[in-house]
């Protein structure tokens, strides 16, 4: 159980780890938001195309409406000509009628596949396809009927006629009575029996016809009675043809009952049919535009509800991102900033906030605390040095001051007592005392030397600008006699101006220049005096074909009191090259050496700029950012 | 028109000795006889097309359609079928037309067994005879060649499946009342019904229902309702007219499975209504009731018919298959459904005690009882309003009817269907 509880802690402990670095929770929170977002893009996604589909059901209900409303219009045409085709029976009416029977067909079978599923428009299709069928046997009938009416019993009837005609006839040359009185008979029953069949089909009494065919019995009957025994074959013949007639009137009435039947009852039974289905059909598809004008406003409801939500969500998580960030990155970096610059700028009394946290701020805080401690811990040596600095310059400056009155001192009386003893000193004596004022000769060398040393360094550095070639004529005068006396060849390229204190400067060159002199060859000293402009600093040099140095001591020469040769080789205290270097030093640059035994030395030294010099070089030179100085 | 007989064609002991009386089994030394018959989806189901072919050994194919296309076919051309089965009042055109030629009642087996409703009009003497086109007044053939009541034995169709209708009303709409006591065609004119009154798109038919309710609500005069003149036509149409415009009807139905719907859907509670569609709606849960109204039924008998065009080797397969409709078991099938057989015992061999005492004996079901094609059609306890089959048909009111004024009533009819 412990077992199992200690590994849900650490299950648990996992995603904390897991967000404990800055880049993990920065990006956690922008993936938040930007899901969020997505998620506002797809809610309006499926927003617009749930409108879409919506608006595309509404379209086609609306056109099956359309639609429904001139199916209507057209059955109602039907109807009218089918009911004008019974009436008239003409076949221009017939045609109208299969024309509408097609248009009509088409179009609710166009209803049906538009995809709704309405079973009263299937319903319509079926009723439609018997109202065609129907239609036809009406049709056959129609026209047989007036084929009957027209023709047949036209034609049976002149037949009938004729007989009678011939039967009086035969009557009148036979001058039988009887006979004529039979035919005269024969034709009023048969000529009321035509007026009783005109009867019923204008009035559609059946009763008229009823009687005409009761009339044609009657005559067949009386035919059927010989008026004597030689009958003639005319009443055989006339019988039939009454019998022809009354055949052809009972299906005049057979075809007029079923046209009439299949006109008024069935076919306008499905007509009343096919209207009710469309009614119901408009109906239903009013029923669901408007459920889907609602569906529509309530779905845009939503959405809008929705996405209102959600974009409020986006916001106020976008809000507490950008709070959080603020709040766990900006401000921490901002602190982090102040703090850097505030140890840049030297405060050593900054505080530094965040050290406890555990991802990268926290590391730069911690890195911070250790820059404030290196900061702390070099100010301090700073300060120790610069204290010991001033205690050593102050000593030098009054040690080598109050050193000079006892020394010249020594040195006077030393000579006052070479001057007032001169005849009892022997000549060991006067070598003593020559030692001695030798001495102190040196030693106020030393004294000066090192009073210059630490004027160099208490005295106030005043950067102006100044000609370099000044520098090297005025370092030039000061060394005349040693450049006569030397035969030495000074060359200076053309040089520029710098910002530089110029006595400093005079003091660097003349030294560099005395050397140069000093540790001649055999021949002539050959000295070259050039420099490059780059673009944090100047670079100057004085290149010598003098002794040379070897490389190993080229670090220890800038040393105070530091000599590579012997006093009775070369004269000097040793303090000219660290005087020269503290000088540079002074002046943001550097001093070395190249050189090797026998080949002369090459003194480098750098002047560096100030800013605004840089920017004025950087622009000037543009992409080229050292520049040598041009020959002389 | 004749043909030459086999029989006599053929001659010799071989000949002979294949034919027992029955004319049988020298059918099956030829080939199988088909006999096409012409109809309504009444009588023409597939199951009695198949327990036929199986039982007659012949190949049988049914042509149902509606009514006014089969007749048209039947009168028209009398070559395309060998039966024809419809209503009797439909004989008189066919007959005028010669499309059908008379049945020989010695070749029916059980002739004498068919009942008086079909000879004499009424099922009992004591019963009225229906006013119209009652069956036996175009049954026989006179002398004459014309159609008529005096026996003789040559008979214009074979009688088989009669029934009364009435109209059927929703019992949880319509307060129920008690048969040929409250129930009343009038209910069909009751302005309590607005609107969801419906009737059958049949002038024949529809129009004696819409007939007996305004002489049943007082609202016409008819001398008689099997005739009406013009007049009392107009008079009729006129009402009906103005209920239709008001708004009274909900509509005409032209079949059976619409009529269930109407009802089913609530949109009608009151229609004119068939057996077939009492057990429908009755099967699908719809409380119905088949009135029984005080003033009579309106009747209607089938008919089966021979072609004018049959040929004798068809025509021995007519007989055949004439003679087992009065076998029994297609009287059971029917009985199912509600109709009555002009020869009812030998169904009842093939109806169980229970159906037979609720189909014929009017009585209340002992159990559940099947349905046509198969599962309750009736469920125990129901009863059958109305009684008995003799209790039904002795209240014939009217006949469907082709009258005098069929063709002014078809006209006046669309008047009607279409205000």
């Amino acid at each position: 159980m412990r077992r199992r509880f200690d590994r849900i802690k650490v299950r648990l402990r996992l995603p904390r780890r897991a967000f404990s670095g800055l880049g993990t929770k920065i990006a956690f929170g922008f993936a938040v938001v930007l899901a969020l977002h997505i998620a506002v893009a797809a809610v309006g996604h499926v927003g617009i195309s749930n409108a879409r589909g919506n608006l595309e059901l509404i379209d086609r209900d609306r056109h099956v409406n359309e639609e429904m409303v001139v199916i209507d219009r057209l059955v109602r045409e039907l109807q009218q000509h089918v009911l004008l085709y019974m009436f008239a029976g003409h076949g221009s009416l017939g045609e109208r009628v299969s024309s509408l029977h097609d248009e009509l067909r088409v179009r609710i079978t166009t209803a049906t596949a538009s995809g709704i599923n309405n079973p009263d428009l299937v319903a319509m299709g079926a009723v439609l396809a018997r109202y065609e069928d129907e239609f036809a046997l009406a049709e056959d009938d129609r026209t047989r009927r007036d084929h009957l009416l027209n023709t047949l019993l036209v034609n049976a009837g002149a037949r009938a006629a004729a007989a009678l005609g011939a039967l009086e006839e035969t009557a009148s040359q036979q001058r039988d009575r009887r006979m004529s009185l039979l035919a005269s008979r024969l034709e009023r029953e048969y000529l009321n029996a035509r007026a009783e069949v005109l009867e019923y089909v204008h009035r559609l009494d059946y009763a008229s016809v009823k009687s005409a065919i009761a009339r044609l019995e009657s005559c067949q009957r009386l035919l059927g009675v010989r008026a004597t025994s030689d009958q003639p074959v005319e009443f055989d013949e006339l019988a039939a043809l009454f019998r022809d007639y009354e055949k052809l009137l009972h299906e005049l009435i057979r075809r007029t009952r079923g046209y009439l039947h299949l006109g008024n009852v069935v076919i306008a039974g499905e007509t009343v049919e096919l209207l009710r289905l469309s009614n119901r059909v408009r109906e239903r598809q009013s029923e669901q535009l408007d459920a889907s004008y609602a569906s529509i406003l309530a779905s845009q409801r939503w959405f809008e509800n929705l996405s209102l939500w959600v974009s409020i969500v986006t916001i106020i998580a976008g809000l507490t991102a950008s709070t959080v960030i603020t709040k766990i990155v900006v401000k921490p970096l901002h602190a982090i900033a102040t703090t850097f610059r505030e140890l840049a700028a030297g405060n050593r009394d900054v505080a530094i906030p965040s050290r406890e946290r555990r991802d990268e701020i926290g590391a730069m805080t911690r890195a911070a605390a250790v820059f404030k401690g290196k900061n702390d811990e070099t100010a301090k040596l700073l300060e120790d040095t610069q204290r010991s600095n001033a205690e050593l310059q102050q000593f030098a400056y009054v040690a080598s001051h109050d050193l000079q009155e006892p020394l010249r001192m020594v040195a006077s009386y030393v000579q006052l007592l070479e001057m007032r003893y001169a005849d009892q000193l022997d000549g060991a004596a006067r070598e003593y005392i020559d030692f001695a004022v030798d001495g102190t000769v040196r030693m106020k060398a030393l004294i000066d030397d090192l009073l210059a040393y630490s004027r160099v360094g208490r005295a106030e550095r005043r950067p102006v600008m100044i000609e370099l070639a000044d520098v090297v004529d005025v370092a030039c005068a000061n060394l005349r006699a040693a450049i006569e006396e030397s035969g030495a060849t000074i060359i200076h390229e053309q040089m520029p101006t710098i910002v530089a204190d110029h006595g400093q400067l005079v003091q660097v060159l003349q030294n560099l220049l005395g050397n140069a002199l000093k540790f001649r060859g055999d021949v002539p000293p050959e000295i070259h005096v050039g420099g490059r402009e780059e673009s944090t600093r100047w670079v100057l040099w004085v290149r010598d074909n003098g002794i040379g140095i070897d490389p190993d001591h080229t670090e220890r020469i800038f040393t105070v009191f530091q000599r590579l040769h012997a006093r009775d080789e070369y004269e000097g205290t040793g303090i000219g090259l660290a005087v020269c270097r503290r000088v540079v030093e002074r002046h943001g640059g550097e001093v070395w050496v190249e050189s090797r035994e026998g080949f002369g030395a090459t003194f480098f030294f750098s002047i560096a700029k100030s800013e605004d010099h840089q920017a004025t070089a950087s622009d000037a030179n543009g992409a080229n950012p050292t520049r040598a100085f041009a020959p002389a | 028109m004749t043909q030459p007989s086999r029989r006599a064609a053929l001659g010799g002991i071989a000949a002979a000795a294949l034919l027992p009386a029955a004319r049988g089994p020298w059918f099956h030394a030829k080939r199988r006889p088909v006999l096409r018959v012409l109809g309504t989806h009444v009588t023409l189901q597939e199951q009695i097309r198949q327990r036929a072919e199986r039982d007659l050994g012949i190949e049988l194919v049914f042509a149902p359609g509606g009514s006014a296309a089969v007749l048209q076919q039947a009168s028209t051309r009398p070559e395309s079928f060998d039966l024809f089965e419809q209503w009797s009042n439909t004989i008189p055109l066919l007959w005028q037309a010669e499309a059908i030629r008379a049945v020989d009642t010695t070749r029916i087996e059980r002739w004498s067994k068919i009942n008086d409703v079909s000879k004499k009009g009424r099922v009992v003497p004591s019963a009225p005879i229906g006013r119209g086109d009652a069956p036996h007044k175009v049954l026989y053939v006179q002398p004459n060649g014309t159609l008529g009541k005096t026996v003789s034995s040559r008979v214009s169709y074979l009688p088989y499946v009669h029934n009364v209708d009435s109209f059927g009303y929703s019992s949880s709409v319509v307060p129920e009342g008690t048969p040929y006591g409250t129930e009343s065609w009038a209910w069909m004119l009751d302005d309590r019904w607005h609107g969801r009154v419906a009737l059958v798109n049949e002038p024949t038919i529809g129009l004696f229902d819409a007939a007996l309710a305004a002489r049943a609500s007082g609202l016409v005069e008819i001398a008689d309702i099997g005739a009406m003149t013009r007049s009392e036509l107009d008079a009729l149409f006129d009402l009906l007219v103005a209920k239709k415009r008001d708004g009274h009807f909900y509509g005409a139905w032209q079949s059976v499975p619409q009529s269930v719907a109407l009802m089913k859907s609530g949109e009608v509670v009151i229609e004119s209504l068939f057996s077939p569609g009492v057990s429908a709606l009755r099967s699908a849960g719809h409380a119905v009731n088949y009135a029984a109204p005080k003033e009579g039924y309106r009747a209607w008998h089938g008919v089966m018919c021979l072609s004018s065009m049959v040929s004798e080797e068809t025509e021995d397969a007519a007989y055949r298959y004439m003679n087992w409709w009065l076998s029994g078991w297609p009287g059971a099938v029917m009985a199912r459904q509600g109709y009555y057989m002009s020869v009812a015992e030998p169904a009842r061999r093939y109806l169980s005690a229970d159906e037979w005492d609720y189909w014929y004996e009017g009585q209340v079901a002992r159990s559940h009882l099947p349905g046509v094609e198969g599962g309750t059609g009736v469920s125990a306890g129901s009863l059958r309003r109305g009684g008995s089959y003799l209790s039904r048909f002795s209240r014939v009111a009217v006949w469907n009817t082709v009258m005098d004024t069929y063709e002014y009533s078809m006209v006046k009819w669309y008047e009607f269907l279409t205000a």
